[in-house]
């Protein structure tokens, strides 16, 4: 999953600030109800797959109904959304190379893939052959570069993500080679169905792109039922008959439905009326009640930004300052405080499980040692700290007022200003140079997708400042690699940002996904926590029961 | 002229609502700008730069001036056309019609709950009175303090989780079925309906009160007019009045209570539409909804004044 995939997240989350207010009384009258009637049959509390037991089912046949909290960004693929809302345009768009929900690669549009020479700068594909698109026209590799360079010039939010592309050319008529600017070790990756420019569009399409708006044009297992479906409530996606695996197909149709509030998505899931949704932690107990499979994996790396320069707090600029705040804060209390089963201590950039996460290493709770910096660095009564932070990923500002709480400890006092209206306007907050520290999630499967989302200008780095030499250094000659190799120069470099203490990591959290008993073959792990129903193959695809 | 007076109301009220439709629309237009952020960098997200949002601004033709900004859409609307949503890009006049009907099936069917169980419940509570007369203050009371959205996800619970008797959430069409579409809404309607029977039952059983101490029911009953013909000839007629006042309020207020109803409900109505709207600062949308809103509460007004007509001669005459 690309480093992008938190957008949609906090997508989903912009989309439906304002209804949390009701989700948490809400999920309490659930929560409070159903333990008054004594609950279910116990939750399996499973992670990472939804397993195959039990009774009940969704009704509708072969309609499979899926909840999403907010509506499409977009129904064209360069330009919709990643993460869970890529099941928007996945449906219908198939990438050339998919990823499981277990987090493997396997061929899709693209029967093989490799790199060309040495250095990951030149990636090249063999294209499937007999695919057609939805009016009948068959895909070569001409259309494919076509797609892929509408993709880079259309102006969604998903090309920051796929690395630099030098060019895109078709040697022959089924084989496409991208030539990358920099190394890009996650060139499959980006070709996936979650990265955008890997989900082909047909040349009606790119002549006429408002078009997709209403009509898909991709060659994916379904089809977009506009006249079924209803803006910003229900989507409705058509079996495929041209598809090029028919045996893969498990549904004649799928509905995905915008439900945002999480007492009702466990509603329609306790009555049938969806088979998977993403959850929330107000409800995760009375799901589990409820006898739904609850799946989660690591996902948002929570940080306390801090610039080490043009910091409008003067003392931030003393690296001691930084390495106290990253040693005074009690992660695992931090932890236990903001919710114990989807909330765990983290020390470092990257998540464990993440390649570059090295065992052992970064910060632990010290409060003694972060005093003594303190006092080191002529801090020893400590000051105050404006820290600007936002309410929409971060409900009720949970996480951020524990974390602020945590710096009391060595006499920092966090003035915290919550922005509540968008991620657009908490980012300008962020680099408007007012707030000396910033509390915001990364997210990332390896230092090549946590890197480009944290060093470049802009939410990570507010001051604009220049990524640290050392860090770019290891980076570089790692995007360059492979295999264990590359491991150790990316844990170097984590390593070396962590010890700059300019991101400071506090805890990672664990979205919740709810499968119904009804559902089969659900996967999700630490690669791919977002899931779509449908796969190239039969095997690899959702299933009703 | 037999109607006349039908005219000059509907007339009249075509008159007050332009100058209310203005208004409100201005009044949206200026209070949005208030408000932090612009769809620029709602669309932009994480990569919100200064440049970025100007680039887009300029695109999307939102750097104009507030005035010019609100001329430009009004110039529009009296063409008929509302303009089109910022983020999806669809019309937003099919994106309202598409979801008015849902909208107006809450609010109808609302209305109509109000009124049956509320005057039915005001009329046995002025008649036998005691303990259902305090029975009915114990539910006004309720009626009155319960958050809408709190009873709906308790009913939520109880009758379509537990009992699985109704749909969860949803909604489907009179025209697709008549039957899902009975079913879709009767846990929606049930929560918004609570407040307006308790008002509108509370309403009904002291105007009854009253009416039944008039002078004029005393000396009925003397010269032996029986109690069924007082009750529907006088009663009733003279205690509709309050009753239809306090309904066009509860109708307005359930216009309202759709915003919270449509989302815990999950309903595609205009409620919700506003909801997502102004999250996702998307004015074209967010000016259309309080156009038709505005719409609708003119339609209820002008409904009250005809039923006033119709009870009422003096309101005809004058």
């Amino acid at each position: 999953m690309s480093a992008l995939a938190g957008c949609a997240r906090l997508e989903r989350a912009r989309r439906h600030a304002v209804k949390y207010a009701l989700a948490a009384a809400g999920a309490a009258v659930s929560v409070i109800t159903l333990a008054a009637c004594g609950g279910g049959s116990g939750g399996s509390g499973t992670t990472g797959t939804a397993a195959s037991s039990g009774g009940g089912g969704a009704k509708g046949g072969s309609t499979l109904s899926i909840q999403f909290a907010g509506p499409p960004i977009s129904l064209n693929p360069a330009l919709g959304g990643n993460g869970g809302s890529s099941v928007f345009t996945s449906l219908d768009y198939d990438p050339l190379i998919y990823l499981t929900g277990t987090g493997r690669l396997v061929p899709d549009l693209a029967t093989s893939w490799h790199y060309v020479g040495q250095g990951h700068k030149a990636f090249e594909m063999t294209l499937r052959r007999g695919v057609k698109f939805t009016d009948g026209t068959t895909m070569t590799a001409k259309n494919a570069v076509a797609s892929m360079e509408y993709f880079l010039k259309a102006g969604g939010g998903l090309v920051g993500g796929v690395g630099q592309i030098a060019s895109i050319t078709a040697p022959d008529s089924h084989t496409v080679l991208v030539r990358y600017k920099t190394a890009n070790p996650d060139a499959a990756l980006t070709m996936d169905q979650y990265s955008g420019i890997g989900q082909i569009i047909g040349p009606k399409g790119l002549a006429a792109p408002k078009s997709l708006l209403t009509k898909s044009d991709g060659t994916g297992q379904y089809t977009y039922d506009n006249a079924a479906s209803v803006a910003n409530s229900t989507y409705v996606y058509k079996k495929n008959p041209g598809y090029f695996n028919p045996s893969a197909s498990q549904f004649s149709q799928v509905q995905v439905k915008v439900i945002g509030q999480p007492s009702a998505v466990l509603s329609a899931l306790q009555t049938n009326q969806v088979a998977f949704a993403g959850g929330s932690p107000t409800t995760e107990s009375a799901a589990k009640s409820a006898g739904l499979t609850v799946l989660k994996e690591p996902f948002f790396d929570w940080e306390l930004i801090i610039p080490p320069q043009k910091n409008p707090v003067k003392a931030l600029e003393n690296i001691k300052v930084r390495q106290a705040i990253a040693y005074a804060l009690n992660r695992p209390a931090i932890a236990r405080a903001i919710g114990a089963s989807t909330t765990q201590p983290s020390g470092q950039v990257i998540s464990p499980g993440g390649n570059g996460y090295a065992a052992g290493a970064g910060y632990r709770y010290d409060l003694s040692k972060a005093k003594q910096l303190m006092a080191q660095a002529g801090y020893a009564h400590g000051f105050s700290l404006p820290v600007v932070t936002e309410s929409l990923i971060d409900v009720n500002t949970t996480i951020s007022q524990a974390i602020t709480q945590g710096l009391a400890a060595i006499g920092i006092k966090a003035k915290l200003a919550v922005i509540s209206t968008g991620i657009g306007q908490f980012s300008a907050a962020a680099q408007s140079g007012k707030y000396g520290a910033v509390i915001f999630p990364s997210a990332g499967t390896d230092m090549y997708q946590v890197a480009n989302q944290v060093l470049p200008p802009g939410i990570f780095n507010p001051a604009h400042l220049p990524p640290p030499a050392n860090v770019m250094a290891a980076l570089n000659r790692a995007y360059a690699l492979s295999g264990s190799a590359q491991t150790a120069l990316y844990r170097k470099a984590a390593m070396e940002l962590d010890a700059t203490a300019t991101l400071v990591p506090v805890v990672f959290t664990e979205p919740l996904n709810y499968v119904s008993r009804s559902l089969e073959n659900v996967h999700e792990s630490f690669m791919n926590p977002n899931p779509v129903p449908e796969a190239p193959t039969a095997a690899l695809s959702w299933k009703l029961k | 002229m037999r109607g006349g007076w039908l005219v000059r109301i509907i007339g009249i009220r075509i008159l007050t609502a332009i100058p209310l439709v203005l208004l409100v629309s201005f009044i949206i237009f200026a209070l949005e700008s208030f408000v932090p952020g612009n769809p620029a960098e709602t669309i932009l997200g994480q990569n919100a730069t200064p440049q970025n949002v100007a680039a887009l601004d300029h695109q999307l033709g939102l750097n104009r001036s507030f005035l010019v900004g609100f001329w430009t859409w009004l110039t529009g609307v009296v063409h008929g056309n509302l303009g089109t949503s910022i983020l999806s890009g669809e019309s937003v006049s099919s994106l309202l019609d598409g979801r008015l009907g849902v909208t107006l099936s809450l609010v109808i069917c609302s209305v109509l709950v109000s009124a049956v169980v509320g005057v039915g419940l005001g009329l046995l509570s002025a008649y036998r009175g005691g303990w259902l007369g305090t029975a009915l203050d114990v539910v006004s009371l309720a009626g009155l303090a319960l958050p809408t959205f709190l009873v709906g996800t308790v009913l939520v619970v109880l009758l379509a989780v537990r009992a699985k008797v109704f749909p969860a959430t949803g909604y489907v069409t009179l025209a697709q079925s008549p039957v899902a579409w009975f079913e879709h809404l009767v846990l929606p309607v049930c929560s918004l309906s609570l407040l307006g029977v308790a008002s509108v039952a509370k309403q009904a059983r002291d105007s009854i009160l009253e009416a039944l101490e008039a002078d004029y029911i005393a000396m009925l009953r003397g010269n032996g007019m029986s109690e069924r013909e007082i009750l529907a000839k006088h009663v009733l007629r003279n205690a509709a009045m309050p009753v239809i006042t306090v309904l066009g309020l509860v109708a307005i207020g359930t216009l309202g209570g759709t915003v919270f109803i449509e989302s815990v409900f999950v309903l595609p109505g205009l409620g919700s539409l506003a909801t997502q709207s102004t999250v996702d600062h998307d004015l074209p949308v967010i000016l259309g909804v309080g156009l038709y809103f505005t719409v609708l509460v003119v339609c209820i007004n002008l409904l009250v004044d005809i039923g006033y007509g119709l009870l009422n001669p003096r309101v005809k005459t004058r």
